[in-house]
């Protein structure tokens, strides 16, 4: 039985989810009002849970990545290589160079859809649409560049354990740099139409603000505490999958409000063009996954025509990857924050535990902190700048 | 050994019962009675100044005794280094909550709660947080089926026989 207190007489309850519009995933917010002014909230997270920590014991490594792309499905692709590089980091070994360029560049693309969709969201929360369409249209288009590489929009399941499924195709680079071309303008167009926009700052300016003090508290990560004014930006501060190897700026707001995360998302997005850039004017040649027949597949060719090849693709499908015992804790930076896996092996092909950092998990719980004194729909403001997605917040 | 254990153990001596160097982050174990005093340490004390507690996870060794590992994983984002910090304990037994610490342990530890069954003591509000609150049994322990344990659906089509099977 779910309860609440009132922590005032004469106040009004008003409910909203788990399935509103406002709330872009199944997240239940009781909140009590005075007036229109919010005096005091709950919330209720679960609706989505799916148990993935539970499957992934009974997951080879492998196995494991389709379950990653479920998680926050609106950039799933930075889930999988989140999720590849902790285990990668487990065995102890590093994907060659354009391996690693290649997933920096799918990374950088799926963060910037990642925060398309979440300023597009937020805006047509507060009233903005058409700004949506000019940044669905890019996100349909790097949707299409996922595809073309992966084989699928949403549940991409890209990388593997040593590397990624397959090659790029001959195109990609022509494409990237399309791409490139095409996705400035819609941002310069976004930031000619809101950045200055009376409307957009009064819905935002000062709304929904938290110290750097509680944010680092509350455990936030990525643009939320970025917007708060510290530069902490795991690819910066600890760098993995070669971002040491790019020239890149970290943008801070200062005053920790919607206005601010608005910003920072804005200028992040920015700031991975230029790395991708950089990275595709210098993408490497050479093989994309470790040749290691204890961790990645062989070539089709030696599966059917060697003798070791064919035992190696039989002994990896069957039994899988093995872990020496240990533990790993990795964390990167994803478009909400650190997403981390912490992971106990015991030397079997599955993982003995798994369990998912979510960086929605820490922001949502200052939910009620931030929204207490504003407007019903200020809360739906700051909870669009937040950017929760329920699938990675429940797992 | 690394600076920052070495630091950990001058500090808090014979509290630390073993570190642990060859995985990463480094981590360091401790009684689950000295964990409310060594985490304030850990966040306030100019060496460590861990300000953010990432993620609090409870591993089940089903046939061990004590049964439960219990691990805090913390980020200093000041000295831009990481920790790990465990604890046994037995299925009785329970850990000190942290939320006087870090507010924002309180979620991790309602689930830490709700996914291993492991009571934290001293929490404000310790309540299911992924489960409904009705639910039987706590999910992450390994003697908890991937089935579940709810009674599958029976009839999804009562008009065809070969689909009133259970799931």
């Amino acid at each position: 039985m779910f309860t609440f207190e009132k922590k005032k007489k004469d106040t009004m309850i008003l409910n909203m989810g788990p399935s509103h519009n406002a709330t872009h995933g199944t997240l239940r917010i009781v909140l009590e009002l005075e007036g229109e002014r919010i005096v005091n909230s709950t919330l209720e997270i679960g609706y989505l849970h799916r148990g993935i920590e539970k499957m992934a014991e009974h997951r080879t490594y492998n196995g494991f990545i389709p379950l990653t792309d479920r998680m926050n499905y609106v950039s799933p692709i930075m889930n999988n290589v989140s999720y590849a590089l902790a285990v990668e980091k487990l065995l102890g070994i590093e994907v060659p160079k354009r391996g690693q360029y290649i997933r920096v560049i799918m990374n950088e693309f799926t963060r910037i859809a990642d925060h398309l969709v979440a300023i597009g969201t937020n805006v047509v929360d507060i009233g903005a649409l058409t700004n949506y369409f000019y940044f669905f249209k890019e996100r349909e288009r790097i949707y299409d560049l996922i595809e073309k590489v992966v084989g699928a929009r949403l549940t991409t399941t890209f990388t593997r354990i040593g590397g990624i499924a397959r090659n790029v195709p001959d195109d990609f680079e022509s494409d990237v740099r399309f791409l490139l071309k095409e996705i400035p303008e819609s941002i310069k167009d976004v930031d000619r139409l809101l950045t200055k926009n009376r409307i957009f700052m009064d819905r935002t300016v000062d709304v929904g603000a938290i110290s750097q003090q509680r944010a680092l508290e509350y455990g936030f990560t990525g643009p939320v505490l970025r917007a708060t004014g510290l530069a902490w930006d795991l690819r910066k501060k600890q760098p993995y999958s070669s971002y040491s190897d790019f020239q890149f700026d970290v943008p801070t707001g200062e005053n920790g409000d919607t206005y601010d995360r608005y910003l920072v998302r804005m200028e992040e997005m920015r700031q991975s063009l230029r790395i991708i850039q950089q990275a595709v004017d210098h993408l490497p040649g050479g093989p994309v996954s470790i040749d290691d027949p204890h961790i990645t597949l062989p070539p089709k060719e030696d599966v059917y025509n060697t003798m070791e090849g064919l035992i190696h693709h039989f002994m990896l499908v069957m039994y899988g990857i093995k872990a020496k015992p240990g533990y790993v804790y990795f964390g990167t930076e994803v478009a909400n924050g650190e997403l981390g896996f912490y992971i106990v092996s015991d030397g079997q092909q599955y993982p003995y535990r798994l369990k998912v950092r979510p960086p929605c998990f820490a922001i949502f719980q200052a939910f009620p902190e931030m929204i207490k004194g504003h407007l019903i729909s200020d809360a739906v403001a700051i909870l669009g700048s937040l950017n929760i997605v329920a699938g990675e917040l429940d797992r | 050994m690394s600076e920052l254990i070495e630091n950990i153990k001058n500090k808090f001596g014979g509290k630390i019962i073993s570190t642990q160097e060859e995985f990463r982050p480094r981590s360091v174990k401790v009684a689950a009675a000295d964990l409310l005093e060594i985490m304030t340490a850990l966040k306030n004390e100019e060496p460590f100044q861990f300000d953010q507690i990432l993620d609090i996870a409870g591993v089940d060794f089903l046939n061990q005794k004590p049964r439960f590992l219990i691990v805090y994983i913390l980020l200093s984002t000041a000295k831009n280094h990481r920790l790990i910090v465990e604890t046994d304990i037995d299925e009785l037994g329970s850990v000190p909550s942290l939320t006087g610490v870090w507010c924002g342990a309180d979620w991790f530890e309602r689930e830490l709660y709700d996914m291993s069954g492991v009571k934290v003591n001293g929490h404000p509000n310790l309540k299911r947080i992924l489960m409904s609150e009705d639910f039987e049994g706590h999910p992450l322990r390994k003697d908890f089926p991937v089935r579940g344990t709810t009674p599958p659906e029976k009839r999804y089509a009562p008009w065809d026989k070969r689909r009133t099977r259970e799931y």
